[in-house]
Formats: structure tokens, C-alpha cells, sequence
């Protein structure tokens, strides 16, 4: 199987490079998933750089772009691939080495949404209830586990990485505001009111692709809209 | 609602009213000519000048000038970067739209006096 993989390493190389990988048809297996392969192809040249921890689509590190669309190598399988198949870093993020990208402005607007719960009253002795339905709002934005794979798909985020949040940040956004146990409510509509923000969203709907998990977060962002017009009228 | 910067819900909400607008105004505006509205000078001159339409016109290109100046100000905001380009771009075409606005406006007045 033939593979074409973008290469990388600073201290090296003058500029990237795509370098062309073959692993033998013995090594592939029926159902072998992608990162199944680029680990056997980094026994071949062992500084091919990528990360990958739980290699089940939970943990989130193996986003990549993959024959031109974002995914995780981990639960895209080698069947459903184009020959040769192209791996390159996220398109819009600062690479650090082959297919590991810097990825600390995602982190950054992550954690301008606040992704936690804000409660001013006192604490109660047991827990915070929540009924089942203002729950079952929650379902759709909480599963997000963070790859990063649909901000680093929305051509809005690759203009302004540093100022409109992006689609995994604003889906966290939207987790907190429709938590009915969250207090701070207003604050977070009314801290998105900003023209980078929020509103460089023009749905383009390239996150709802490539969403790993199956998210929507331009849903999520229509959800934000709708609430704050609700709050404004 | 926040002040600090550009705005983000209020031009967005403007927008889909403006849109709404246009898209009726544009609807009876064709209807109207299909259905022989201003076939000659003195009907066109005599519809238009009706204080509902001249009214409705009027809105019509307040309305057409707040929804391109969002539209635009929207593609500059996410292509031009550099503090000093965006300042000068916001700037020309906000001027741009101005004068298409006073013609406008000047067109309806002098349309009015005959």
C-alpha cells in the first residue's frame, strides 16, 4: 500500500517535504485502521513523527489530515482509502515535526469558553441536580473529545485563529450556556457578542464533516445565536 | 450587550432583517413592472413619487446599503488583517456606500419635485 507523507523536522530540513512511504501487502490486515499502518511504516523509518495514545477514537491526539479531509488515523480504516493515501499535518496550524502540529491557540480559545461549570450559589450538601430533560440538552456537546480536527477544517478559524474561537471552543461554549446548572449564563452570551468570536462563523459546515464523533457544532453555534437573540429581545 | 470592539449580534440580526426586505421589496418591485406598472415616464414617475412607494423605495435603499456595508465589512474582517489595510478598506467602501446612498436620496428628492 502506497502512502505519501508529509515530512518535517526543523532542525533539518529547509522547507517540508512529502516523502513516499510503501508497506508491504503482508503487513496490512483486513480492517487494519490507518494508524495501524503509519506505526508499522515508523518501524521502517523510525523519525516519522506523530502522536497517538489510546488508538480508539477517545483520546483525541491522532487528528490528521488525511487524503485532504481531517480525521483520526486511529478509526479511519485502510479499506476506505485512496491510494496513494496523503497524510499531512492539520492545514492551519503551526507544525512542530511531520504530522505533530502546534496546537496551543486551540487550546487557548478552548479555554476562553470557560469550559466549566460557573455557580454563584452556596454549595449544595449533596449533589447539583439536573433534570432528565435539561440533561438531555446537554447531548451532542459534551461527547467533543478535543482533536481539534473540525476548528483546523474551518476556513474562518484558519483566517483568524487567534480571535474568532472556532468551532471545538464554541461547542464547548454552547455545552456550558444550555446547562441549566450553569449561573453565568448571560456573561458568556454576552462575552461573545464580538464580531471575531462568534460571527466569523458563516456556516460553512466543514466541522459537521469531519467531526470524528458525529458533532454538529454549527448547530451548536446556531443554538448560541438563538439564545442570544432570545436574551436581547 | 458589549461594547468593547466591533459588534457581532447586532450587524448579524440587521443582516437577516435587511435580507428579508430586499427579498419582498425586489418581489413586488417585478411583479409590479410585469404587471405594467411605470410603462410610460408620467405612470413610472406617478408610482414611484406615491408616498408608500416612495417611502418603501426609500427603505429599500437604506436597507441595500446596510446589508452590503454588513457583507462587506464581514469579508474584510476575515481577510484583512493588517490594522492599518482593514481601517483604510472599512473606510473606502463605507464612503463607497455613503455616496450611493446621497445619489440615491437625490434621485428620490429631484424625482419628487418633477
Amino acid at each position: 500500500m502506497r502512502f505519501s507523507i508529509y515530512r518535517y523536522n526543523p532542525e533539518t530540513d529547509q522547507e517540508p517535504y512529502m516523502q513516499d512511504f510503501e508497506l508491504p501487502a503482508s503487513e496490512v490486515e483486513p480492517g487494519m485502521m490507518l494508524l495501524e499502518a503509519l506505526l508499522r511504516l515508523k518501524r521502517l523509518d523510525e523519525s516519522l513523527s506523530f502522536r497517538r495514545s489510546c488508538q480508539e477514537g477517545v483520546c483525541g491526539s491522532d487528528g490528521m489530515n488525511i487524503n485532504g479531509m481531517n480525521g483520526l488515523a486511529c478509526i479511519t480504516p485502510l479499506s476506505a482509502l485512496k491510494e496513494p493515501v496523503t497524510l499531512r499535518p492539520f492545514p492551519g496550524m503551526p507544525v512542530i515535526r511531520d504530522l505533530v502540529v502546534d496546537m496551543s491557540t486551540f487550546y487557548r480559545q478552548y479555554r476562553n469558553a470557560k469550559p466549566y461549570l460557573i455557580v454563584r450559589d452556596v454549595e449544595p450538601e449533596v449533589e447539583r441536580k439536573q433534570s432528565p430533560a435539561d440533561r438531555d440538552r446537554l447531548d451532542g456537546l459534551y461527547e467533543c473529545i478535543l482533536c481539534g480536527c473540525c476548528s483546523a477544517s474551518c476556513p474562518s478559524y484558519w483566517w483568524n485563529p487567534d480571535r474568532f474561537m472556532g468551532p471545538a471552543a464554541l461547542l464547548q461554549a454552547a455545552r456550558f450556556i444550555m446547562d441549566s446548572r450553569d449561573q453565568a449564563t448571560e456573561d458568556r452570551l454576552e462575552s461573545l457578542d464580538d464580531a471575531y468570536k462568534l460571527y466569523r462563523c458563516h456556516t460553512i459546515m466543514n466541522c459537521v464533516q469531519v467531526c470524528p464523533k458525529g458533532l454538529n457544532p454549527t448547530k451548536a453555534i446556531g443554538d448560541i445565536k438563538k439564545q442570544m437573540l432570545v436574551r436581547s429581545v | 450587550m458589549s461594547r468593547r470592539g466591533l459588534q457581532g449580534q447586532r450587524p448579524w440580526i440587521f443582516q437577516r432583517l435587511t435580507a428579508i426586505y430586499l427579498a419582498v421589496y425586489f418581489v413586488y418591485f417585478i411583479v409590479a413592472l410585469l404587471a405594467g406598472a411605470g410603462a410610460d415616464y408620467e405612470s413610472w414617475r406617478a408610482w414611484l413619487t406615491h408616498p408608500l412607494m416612495f417611502t418603501a423605495t426609500g427603505l429599500f435603499f437604506g436597507a441595500l446599503l446596510l446589508h452590503a456595508w454588513i457583507g462587506v465589512r464581514d469579508v474584510i474582517l476575515d481577510y484583512v488583517h493588517p490594522f492599518a489595510l482593514r481601517l483604510t478598506a472599512l473606510t473606502l467602501v463605507g464612503l463607497f456606500l455613503l455616496g450611493c446612498g446621497l445619489w440615491a436620496l437625490k434621485v428620490l428628492i429631484l424625482a419628487t419635485l418633477g
